[in-house]
């Protein structure tokens, strides 16, 4: 148990590590000046450069660079913005948890509706209900992500009226971005009137989730009900079978386990999915989040915030999809089934 | 003398005339092959076929509504855009430009990854599951993100898009590849094979590859329809193709403009988007299936 | 009453081109402290028989039957509830492949304590009733021959040598105190030790218990020691059924003689480097069966007869199809 921890361990700061120096090697490849994209300070004049420089020992090797730039990592000094001047760490800081709240929300509905769903499809296999229900999923998950959200802001807010069309709560309200997570922030907050803010944010919450989450559903349902079918034409279900059991007891004992354990590898792509559909969703619905905040700073080519930008999400996403996989080695008594896995 | 045989030949159809067997007896995997070869023909003969050129603008045609509405004409069959543009020229080359572009990337990923794999796979050492463990955790960053980087380093446009889009893709082919590889080299043919004398290259090209082809198609209708969601996606960021270039996505993003008095500018971008992956989807699922009941049989 | 009585038992398997019979006109009965063998060739259709009484069977195959009955009661025309319950409680399952046959992700100790019905377990309480259920899998998997129970309890079916999970099945197959047994080639692959050990078991759980066994194999030298009564399979038709002594002494029907000439005994005082007696070709696949007696083709005794399907005759208790059985002169 330990060495596995451990193994994990030296893995993520690995792949931490790695990525540190891909975020680092950017300060050179983009197309600005290195200074300007390590600082997002424009140098006005030579004295202004040869100073930044020597501050962030640009002239030395580049280990000592690296080593200096992993330095100011750690110690929260990420820089500053070039487009809008303010330091990097707050706006990302904020922006950060506002993906990760609709990235939750898209989760949870993924995994409430889809897994059930995908059972109920596997175990009725090739009858009239699996082959509607297909059919609904194939058709979802082909749908491009944006012209989904498009046409969910047409008729649901264009000509309905029913639910609003961007921001993550109605302009009214003034809740202290004390977290970042609006939901947690509500409650925090202790001058407004709570229900009704919840209410509001909630509403504002529906369109962009929704958008998100039927692809990501359609692709879990596909997914169990692939994995489902296969577990069904094992030899060891047809020998619980032999044993007498009834139906609902090898569904919840066997099947259940042995289906669900092969597709957790393949939930950590389909976070990364879900979480680069939030990102273009974002726009489209001017969310604050962290896509929303890279595709602006890509517009207007802020290099410095593209760097951090890149390192903070990739670093989510990695920590993630490592979580799961540990996740998955410790509760998987078989490692061996891990390589073979279809939708 | 009758012309009946008297002995029954026995019809051996060799693998691939049995898969397409199996996949000719699902009709709906027929009709998403129709539409995939449609597709096809428009990325191959769109100049020749298209009625008008796409970045002509006609400023006296502005934003007529497609041939099925009231006030709409047949010489334009889809309607036009705020600038004027035949929309039914203008989706021609689009699918041109993202369905052509999309093969391209796949094919060059499938390449990449599947060379890299395979001598991943077959010179296995110590170290390997460190790194296979490594490439698991980066082939998780999400494609958006590799988009953004490399449209700062290099600016935009189709072509950066692509290698952005391959870049994404390599990973999971590399990743499939390789434990397949791994899986085979376990078995023993390949033993018998090496026993007999085979080099590595023999032992590929001849054992491995023909068992892997079937892994390959799978796994390249997945990425296709990956690579065509992505290159759209792009395109409607602006982070792709670039106007006036026609490609499906920049399509609708300059609908969107003028979305609420001409909704076809977006709706029909959107469908054909839709259609495109939907059919390689549909041929996708169908190839699986065909494949897993030759196996199964 | 016999305990489980088939009479004329066929299976067709639908392939979606053609429809093959899988199994014809079967006949096999199993009494009550009776061990009979089921004995065939591979792919003759014996595992075929242990799928179509348990139940398990896929949509495409479909079974028709004079008669199928479990004491008395008619298992075709029977409701899956009590099928299932006859299932847990009447007769135990012992498959070929054990791992295989386990489920993955649970503990041995779990799927064993699974199998247990829960009449026969002691204990009104929750605790007491877990803890009774462990004493009864310990003393049944002593009973089998494994002796420290506390490892191989915790582990998983992937971790266990094979002729321990085979024993393990059959410790699985017994826990319910069954009235019958299905041994579906239980010691196949094992040293000759183990399968001494395991046929040891069966035969003293026959005696003492008068558990009824089916046991389906082709090793002939260990059925022809322990079994009562032997029904002979050949590609989906059963050729002859008898008590063994009958059969070994006398054999009525070309193919048992074959059989039984092919197993080696090395006490019989063979010329050196002679030939060892065997039946020529080898069994039809299921694509080409042959029409009337399907050992037509192979049989040295065959005649224009035999493409006509021989009926059943008896003689004492012994019964055989055949047209020119092995008593009477090839004509």
């Amino acid at each position: 148990m330990i060495r596995i921890l451990s193994r994990y361990a030296i893995l993520f700061s690995l792949t931490l590590l790695s990525l540190c120096a891909l975020s680092f090697s950017l300060i050179y490849l983009f197309p600005a000046e290195p200074v300007t994209t390590l600082t997002g300070i424009t140098p006005q004049n030579l004295m202004q450069h040869e100073a930044l420089m020597n501050q962030y020992h640009l002239n030395n090797s580049i280990i000592v660079q690296f080593a200096d730039y992993l330095s100011e990592l750690f110690a929260g000094n990420w820089g500053v913005s070039l487009i809008s001047g303010q330091p990097l760490s707050e706006e990302i800081m904020l922006a950060l948890p506002a993906t990760i709240e609709l990235s939750a929300c898209a989760m949870f509905i993924v995994i409430v509706v889809g897994i059930p769903l995908g059972c109920y499809s596997g175990l009725r296999a090739y009858s009239t209900t699996d082959f509607t229900i297909n059919s609904i999923s194939v058709t979802a998950y082909s749908v491009p992500v944006f012209w989904l959200a498009v046409l969910f802001i047409l008729t649901f807010s264009l000509q309905f009226g029913w639910l609003p069309l961007s921001g993550r709560i109605n302009l009214l309200f003034d809740i202290p971005p004390k977290t970042g997570f609006l939901m947690i922030d509500i409650l925090l907050a202790d001058n407004v009137d709570r229900a009704a803010a919840f209410s509001d944010a909630l509403l504002h919450l529906i369109l962009p989730v929704l958008s998100i989450a039927c692809i990501s559903t359609a692709s879990m349902i596909r997914i169990t009900r692939r994995s489902i079918i296969d577990v069904l034409n094992k030899p060891f279900i047809i020998a619980a079978r032999s044993k007498g059991l009834s139906s609902k007891q090898i569904f919840f004992r066997h099947v259940l386990r042995n289906a669900l354990l092969p597709i957790l590898p393949l939930m950590a792509m389909q976070i990364t999915t879900l979480i680069t559909n939030a990102m273009i969703v974002e726009t489209l619905f001017s969310w604050p989040g962290i896509g929303n905040w890279l595709i602006q700073a890509i517009y207007q080519r802020d290099y410095s915030a593209l760097r951090m930008g890149m390192l903070a999400v990739s670093t989510l996403v990695v920590m993630i999809t490592i979580a799961i996989d540990l996740f998955n080695r410790l509760i998987d008594p078989s490692r061996e089934k891990y390589e073979s896995v279809t939708i | 003398m009758s012309r009946f045989s008297l002995y029954d030949d026995e019809a051996h159809p060799s693998p691939w005339q049995h898969t397409w067997r199996a996949f000719k007896s699902s009709h709906i995997a027929l009709v998403g092959l129709a539409v995939l070869l449609l597709f096809v023909f428009f990325a191959f003969f769109a100049p020749l076929v298209a009625p008008y050129n796409p970045t002509y603008q006609n400023t006296e045609a502005l934003l007529i509504p497609p041939s099925w509405a009231p006030n709409g004409s047949i010489a334009h069959l889809f309607g036009t855009d705020a600038l004027g543009r035949d929309l039914f020229s203008r989706i021609m080359y689009g699918c041109r430009v993202t369905f052509g572009t999309s093969l391209l990337v796949v094919i060059i990923a499938m390449l990449v990854g599947v060379t890299i794999g395979t001598i991943a796979g077959m010179l296995s050492g110590v170290r390997s599951s460190v790194v296979n463990h490594l490439l698991d955790a980066l082939m998780a960053i999400p494609t958006l993100l590799i988009a953004i980087i490399i449209v700062g380093i290099l600016g935009s446009g189709l072509v950066n898009s692509m290698w952005a889009i391959t870049l994404a893709l390599i990973p999971q082919f590399v990743h499939h590849t390789r434990s397949f590889v791994r899986g085979e080299m376990k078995k023993d043919y390949i033993q018998s094979s090496t026993l007999d004398g085979a080099s590595n290259l023999q032992l590929f090209y001849y054992s491995i590859l023909p068992n892997m082809i079937e892994m390959l198609v799978v796994q390249g209708t997945l990425a296709l329809s990956i690579a065509v969601i992505d290159i759209s996606a792009l395109g409607f960021l602006n982070l792709g193709a670039q106007a006036p270039l026609p490609e499906l996505g920049a399509i609708l993003a300059t609908g969107l403009d003028a979305g609420y008095l001409a909704p076809w500018n977006i709706a029909i971008p959107g469908v054909s988007i839709f259609l495109m992956v939907l059919s390689i989807t549909i041929v996708g699922d169908g190839l699986r299936s065909a494949l897993r009941k030759r196996v199964n049989r | 009453m016999p305990l489980l009585d088939i009479k004329n038992l066929t299976l067709e398997i639908d392939t979606g081109t053609q429809v093959i019979k899988a199994l014809d006109k079967i006949n096999l009965t199993v009494n009550s402290g009776e061990i009979r063998a089921l004995v065939g060739e591979s792919g003759s259709g014996k595992s075929l028989i242990v799928q179509a009484i348990s139940g398990a069977t896929p949509p495409n195959w479909s079974i028709t039957a004079d008669r199928m009955s479990w004491n008395g009661n008619n298992l075709l025309s029977m409701s899956e509830q009590k099928r299932r319950q006859i299932l847990r409680k009447d007769i135990g399952v012992v498959f070929q492949h054990a791992i295989a046959s386990l489920d993955p992700s649970v503990t041995l100790g779990e799927q064993l304590e699974e199998s247990l019905p829960d009449q026969l377990i002691e204990g009104s309480w929750f605790w007491q009733r877990a803890q009774s259920r462990r004493k009864v899998v310990i003393n049944t998997v002593h009973k089998v021959g494994i002796k420290d129970h506390e490892q191989y309890l915790r582990a998983y079916p992937h971790q266990i040598p094979t002729d321990i999970g085979q024993k393990l099945m059959l410790a699985m197959a017994l826990i319910s105190q069954p009235k019958m047994l299905i041994a579906d080639d239980p010691t196949r692959g094992m040293e000759t030790t183990t399968k001494v050990q395991v046929l040891k078991l069966l035969s003293r759980l026959n005696q003492t218990r008068s558990l009824g066994i089916l046991f389906v194999s082709h090793d002939l030298l260990a059925i022809a020691s322990m079994s009562h009564s032997m029904t002979v399979l050949y590609c989906g038709q059963t050729v002859e059924s008898g008590k063994m002594k009958h059969i070994r002494k006398r054999p009525l029907h070309p193919y048992t003689k074959a059989l039984m000439d092919s197993a080696p005994s090395f006490s019989k005082d063979l010329p050196p480097k002679s030939q060892l007696p065997t039946l020529a070709g080898t069994i039809p696949t299921l694509q080409h069966l042959p029409i009337g007696c399907r050992l037509g083709p192979r049989c040295p005794r065959a005649q224009r007869a035999c493409v006509n399907v021989p009926a059943v005759r008896k003689i004492h208790d012994h019964s055989y199809s055949c047209h020119f059985p092995l008593h009477r002169d090839k004509v």
